[in-house]
């Protein structure tokens, strides 16, 4: 690790500091790099040429393709798994460590595995491991710890600093290539907001590492790199463009909206147009240990020698199939590697400059030959090379090796174009161009530059400025115009220049790897198409293929071409797997974005704190659950007076004309015949008596009610109000109070005389009797006192202006110390409530609880001539009922809990909705569904707690005060 | 008998983080957090978030809202939906600065000063009842208000709220519906001098919790509170509710 022989000299391409030094740690060990090198470039400076372990059999991997693409140099680094090394900068400090491996990355004794890779062909988990069917249970875990990326630390929580954004613009290029800047200068001159996404630092793609000047007007004589900053600093003089740098588009939805994903931000971006400038992939070539480090891809090779000043190897053979090939083997001679040979699939003699000037300085070159194996160990020893024939296959004859220690390959590029596939464009593989290209464009969404085919730099600028006019045109709702015919035109010349070839030279049954993200093989391939997943889909689900971190960016070509060659199909059929988002790996803490988890208070929230810290989540409210004792806060409300807040209760105001014919259709009781002043109990069914919801509806005028809902079920009752009031005509207005009134439950037989000492209102019981409401004031609040008694003793629930909450709650509480007055929680509430049988919708019924079968049959009102769920119930009223919710007594103190199964002839029968230990029946009691034949006074039950069987009692009356004269 | 007041959602939090108080229409409101000048200057140049809860808001639903507002807003013209605007009441015995938005075709939401609220809900109530289908109902309890003010404002924003803020969007006069740190509110433009400024209407029961987000992921926007009489200096020369009450 101490090489550092492999630097170049600085240079003005570079995008290194060589003034800055910094210092990281891998696997615990110092690493010296400099400000603008990437994990990946330093760890190789330093001597690293295994940066990773294969996915199923523990292969050695190095670098590949570092701009991202690859899985091969996938790290866990400070603190996250699976980050990619060649894309990370480093940072003074950082930690870096291998995964996948054991004990260590470059003696990884899981390498055995591949001793046994003939008992692993593709699928072999669906044939071998599922009988007997504990096989898979031992087997599992297993292939899960050898297999698999990195592991993500759950204790791990400090990464943080995830967020949102949302961003609008009229024009979103994604790519700052070449053609991506020119469409983003061309739209932002014609004044519109341009967005430009580039997942580099620097704009100008894959100029940005080309030393060779060009010869094309305007640019001749410049090199790639300063072409491509002269383009950067037109975009920054240009107003109109934000520049989105290291950042990356991660689908293209509807609306258009396209995600993006810069650092740990996600920018929810709308765009009214879409310019995909998103370039190429290039793609390896399959042959005989393909994988081996040093085998790397010919932009690979660039980036490192031009951008990072690091050579990639000391002795290349550049293996190619277009004239781009000879472009990086001059960069590479001229950075002082030694060129052992070009080997060239076309039969042809390229007649392109750089092969030229290659030639003139001697440098041996093949035609019609390409590479057969890569020989080495652990990494690149030697390339075997042989003739090919006229379909790219390997020709008769011997094979030549030639030692090296690099392999460049430059056989062909594929698309970037899944953001357009998701764009709802159609794309078709073009065989004479060896690639897919795009042939119906979605409106709105342009491509631009190497995605559509492109490769020359005038060409790519050329259709970089007609997608900026095409999208200017299109935001002025004109037509794009005939720019497709002329961009077919390029590409007619391109086919001409640059015929395809066959990317697969494999032969026999060796490791000629066409997936390195799952290891996944030609022979497999081959094998899945015998077994009938011909389909591209069905072949890449059961092979695994394309699925890895690559997400197909190696080996969706390939795959493509061994099915083709299987089938006896050509390429165009065969077609491409669909692309779906993300694009690129997104955090999920990206996704989930700030920590935000909405909650609820009470404004006597605080109040609530200061007494108690024993709280409960209800919903996205927080309740408290006692205060000091169930037992204490029991007796303040039977003989006393208790204080419960209650403000989580669902609120809603209903005014208007039609306030009464609304209600009397949604409830199943009547309310136009509701007196103003009363209060009455309300349920709440769906169509098919199924009851939803229940509370209290008072009414305060002749065309003004007020609801209240059980706390968890405001939202949709109001909806459920709106929604049957909708299209009526009617007059009438739902309004959600929820949150503008605090509540109080004010309970127990002194509460009339601490409410008196606070109030004008007369409590008196022929005054305000039980089910009637008064509006008046408490202790100067205004409020509304509705008296009814859910706890089952005399009591008001009094709803006033939440601001007052803090305020009342006090006044309530020093008034009420002359009476004993504690305030209770909700454990308290829901015994009390349990003793007089008062059913919690949600908890004791469920989905299929009908009124008649939850004990509630007075509250259906069949004399109404219509109500939501009456043609429903009016039959079920006829019908004989299955169960019933009934209450239940314990005979031998066995305490059952809620869910508990209730046990009749030695069967389940029914279960157990609420239970409590009752101090008025000194047992425990609670309520439970039963066969109807069993809901009879006296009959007794069964009910199984952990393990043993209670006797229970059926009840039918409430256990406290049943005949209700306390509450009057 | 301790005097009666009203607290905001936010009250505990202004409390623990130093705030002084003062009693204005029976509210415990902010008058600063100690520096009321440095609070100004920070808006001005950052950006900054106060409780606005206890202005008056009167909800006004019906079919015939249009008419109703045109005759009750004498002097005030009735926004178009997803507009604002500020005007007078004028009339009996009621006179004073009100603030119109209409957020539906048949629903607008008018805020006044907060030692209004009775006087404003009696108004529209008598009127109210000379229309066939027109129903007021007092949602000051209702809402949560905060204000978010200063250059930054949009920037702290646009990170929890999916409104398109920027030049097509929500600009000074505009009002929207849409999630802010994932809870339905309320959102107003209208700036301050020249300040970008919103007013976010939150339910009253998430005020805090939207109050404590706003917090959060403005504080690498330098987010600070302010009281109310940073909010008066920055709204002096315009027409101010809470100033001309």
């Amino acid at each position: 690790m101490s090489n550092n022989s492999s630097r170049l000299p600085a240079a003005p391409v570079r995008q290194v500091d060589y003034a800055q030094k910094l210092t990281f740690y891998f696997e615990g060990k110092p690493v010296q790099a400099f400000a603008g090198e990437t994990v990946a470039m330093a760890l190789f400076a330093a001597g690293r040429r295994i940066f990773t372990r294969s996915f199923k059999y523990h292969r050695p991997r190095g670098l590949l393709c570092c701009s991202g693409d690859c899985p091969n140099c996938l790290m866990h680094i400070d603190g996250q798994p699976n980050q990619r090394a060649c894309r990370v900068p480093v940072r003074e400090g950082l930690q870096v460590s291998a995964q996948h491996a054991w004990p260590s990355l470059d003696r990884d004794l899981l390498h055995v595995i591949e001793l046994f890779s003939r008992l692993m062909p593709v699928g072999f988990y669906y044939k071998t491991l599922y009988r007997p069917k504990f096989l898979w249970k031992l087997a599992e875990p297993v292939i899960r710890r050898l297999a698999g990326l990195g592991r993500i630390d759950i204790h791990n929580h400090g990464h943080g600093g995830y967020g949102h954004s949302y961003e609008f613009t009229d024009v979103t290029v994604v790519g700052g290539g070449p053609a991506g800047i020119q469409a983003a200068l061309r739209a932002a001159e014609a004044g519109v907001s341009v967005t430009l996404v580039d997942a580099e630092e620097q704009l100008g793609g894959h100029l940005c590492y080309q030393t060779i000047p060009k010869s094309q007007d305007p640019y001749e004589g410049m090199a790639g790199y300063e072409v491509a900053r002269n383009m950067a600093a037109a975009v920054r003089e240009q107003s109109g463009i934000r520049v989105l740098s290291a950042a990356s588009a991660v689908g293209a939805y509807e609306g258009g909206l396209v995600p993006i994903l810069q650092g740990n931000t996600l920018i929810h971006l709308r765009t009214k147009c879409l310019i995909v400038a998103t370039g190429c992939h290039e793609y390896p070539l399959v042959f005989r240990h393909n994988d081996l480090p040093g085998v790397m891809l010919s932009r690979a090779a660039l980036r490192m020698i031009n951008l990072f000043g690091i050579l990639p190897g000391r002795r290349a053979v550049v293996v190619t199939a277009n004239d781009h090939g000879y472009v990086v083997a001059l960069e590479c001679l001229r950075s002082g590697i030694d060129l052992a040979e070009v080997v060239d699939a076309r039969p042809k003699a390229s007649n392109c400059q750089e092969a030229s000037e290659l030639r003139g300085q001697g440098v041996a070159i093949s035609q019609g030959c390409s590479i057969r194996e890569a020989v080495g160990k652990r990494s690149v020893r030697a390339a075997r090379l042989g003739l090919i024939d006229a379909k790219g296959k390997p020709a008769p004859g011997p094979a030549r090796e030639i030692p090296c220690d690099l392999v460049l390959l430059s056989v062909g590029w594929q698309p970037a174009a899944a953001l357009l596939s998701q764009a709802g464009c159609h794309l078709e593989f073009d065989s004479l161009l060896g690639q897919a290209v795009p042939r119906s464009l979605s409106p709105g969404v342009f491509p631009a530059g190497e995605v559509m085919g492109l490769r020359d730099l005038a060409h790519l600028i050329s259709s970089g400025e007609k997608a900026g006019a095409a999208a200017v045109a299109f935001l002025n709702g004109q037509s794009a115009g005939s720019e497709t015919g002329k961009v077919d035109d390029l590409l007619d010349r391109l086919r001409r220049t640059s015929p395809a070839f066959s990317i697969s030279n494999a032969t026999g049954q060796e490791k000629n790897f066409v997936c390195w993200c799952e290891d996944v093989v030609e022979k497999d391939l081959k094998q899945a198409v015998v077994e009938g997943y011909d389909e591209i889909e069905t072949l890449k689900r059961y092979s695994t293929v394309s699925m890895g971190p690559c997400q197909g960016r190696m080996c969706a070509r390939a795959a493509a071409e061994i099915c083709a060659h299987a089938t006896g199909k050509d390429l165009r059929a065969i077609g491409t797997t669909t692309s779906r988002p993300p694009l690129v790996p997104v955090p999920l803490g990206a996704l989930a974005g700030e920590e935000l988890h909405p909650i609820k208070l009470s404004s006597i929230h605080y109040k609530h704190a200061a007494l108690t810290n024993q709280t409960m989540n209800m919903g996205v409210w927080k309740r408290p659950i006692v205060y000091t004792s169930v037992p204490e806060e029991y007796d303040a409300v039977r003989n006393h007076v208790g204080l419960i807040d209650v403000s989580t209760l669902g609120k809603l105001v209903v005014k208007g004309r039609d306030a009464a014919k609304l209600l009397d259709k949604v409830y199943t009781h009547w309310f136009s015949t509701l007196k103003p002043g009363r209060v009455r109990y309300g349920v709440i069914c769906d169509e098919s008596g199924i009851v939803l919801d229940d509370g209290t509806v008072s009414r305060l005028g002749d065309d003004h009610y007020y609801i209240t809902t059980s706390t968890g079920n405001i939202d949709f009752v109001e909806q459920w109000l709106k929604w049957w009031a909708a299209g009526t005509g009617w007059c009438v207005h739902v309004m959600n109070v929820t949150a503008a009134h605090a509540a109080l439950n004010l309970a127990g037989p002194k509460a009339r005389d601490l409410l008196s000492g606070l109030t004008d209102i007369d409590l008196s019981p022929t005054a305000f009797p039980y089910m009637a409401c008064k509006e008046g004031r408490i202790s100067g609040v205004p409020a509304l006192l509705l008296r009814i008694g859910f706890v089952g003793e005399t009591g008001w629930e009094i709803h006033f202006p939440a601001e007052f909450g803090e305020y009342l709650w006090d006044r309530l509480l020093e008034s009420g110390r002359e009476f004993s007055c504690r305030p209770f929680g909700v454990e308290a509430q829901r015994l009390l409530r349990l003793e007089k049988k008062h059913v919690i919708v949600g908890q004791d019924t469920d989905a299929l609880s009908n009124p008649y079968e939850a004990d509630m049959s007075w509250v259906v009102k069949l004399d109404k001539a219509d109500f939501v769920g009456r043609h429903a119930l009016a039959s079920l009223q006829g019908q004989e009922m299955r169960n019933r919710l009934v209450g239940f007594c314990m005979l031998d103190g066995v305490r059952p809990q809620d869910g508990n199964a209730v046990v009749i002839a030695g069967k389940p029968a029914g279960r157990v909705t609420s239970a409590r230990f009752s101090p008025a029946q000194n047992q425990y009691v609670g309520l439970a569904w039963v066969p109807v034949e069993y809901a009879k006074e006296g009959i007794r039950i069964q009910v199984h707690v952990d393990g043993q069987l209670g006797s229970a009692a059926i009840f039918e009356k409430p256990f406290y005060d049943p005949d209700g004269v306390r509450l009057k | 008998m301790s005097e009666i007041y009203k607290l905001t959602p936010i009250h505990h939090w202004h409390r623990q983080h130093g705030a002084n108080f003062i009693l204005e229409a029976g509210w415990k409101r902010v008058e600063s957090y100690g520096n009321a000048d440095e609070e100004v200057s920070w808006v001005r140049t950052a950006v900054g978030i106060c409780d606005a809860t206890p202005l008056t808001k009167i909800d006004c639903q019906g079919k015939d809202l249009v008419s109703f507002l045109t005759q009750i807003l004498a002097q005030v013209s009735v926004p178009e939906p997803g507009r604002h605007s500020r005007g007078r009441l004028w009339g009996e015995e009621v006179y004073c600065e009100i603030h119109v938005a209409r957020l539906t075709a048949g629903r607008a939401l008018v805020f006044g000063a907060p030692e209004a609220r009775d006087a404003l809900m009696a108004r529209f109530s008598r009127s109210a009842q000379g229309f066939e289908c027109v129903h007021v109902t007092d949602l000051t309890s209702a809402f949560g208000a905060i204000h978010l003010a200063g250059p930054r404002s949009a920037e702290v924003l646009k990170t929890v709220c999916p409104l398109r803020l920027d030049g097509g969007g929500l600009l000074s006069g505009l009002c929207a519906q849409a999630p802010v740190v994932r809870v339905n509110a309320m959102v107003m433009r209208e700036d301050l001098m020249g300040l970008m400024s919103y007013l976010i209407l939150v339910s009253r029961d998430y005020g805090e919790y939207v109050w404590k987000s706003l917090m959060s992921v403005g504080a690498k926007h330098q987010i600070r509170q302010f009281g109310l009489t940073a909010e008066r200096r920055l709204r002096r020369g315009t027409t101010d509710v809470a100033a001309v009450q």
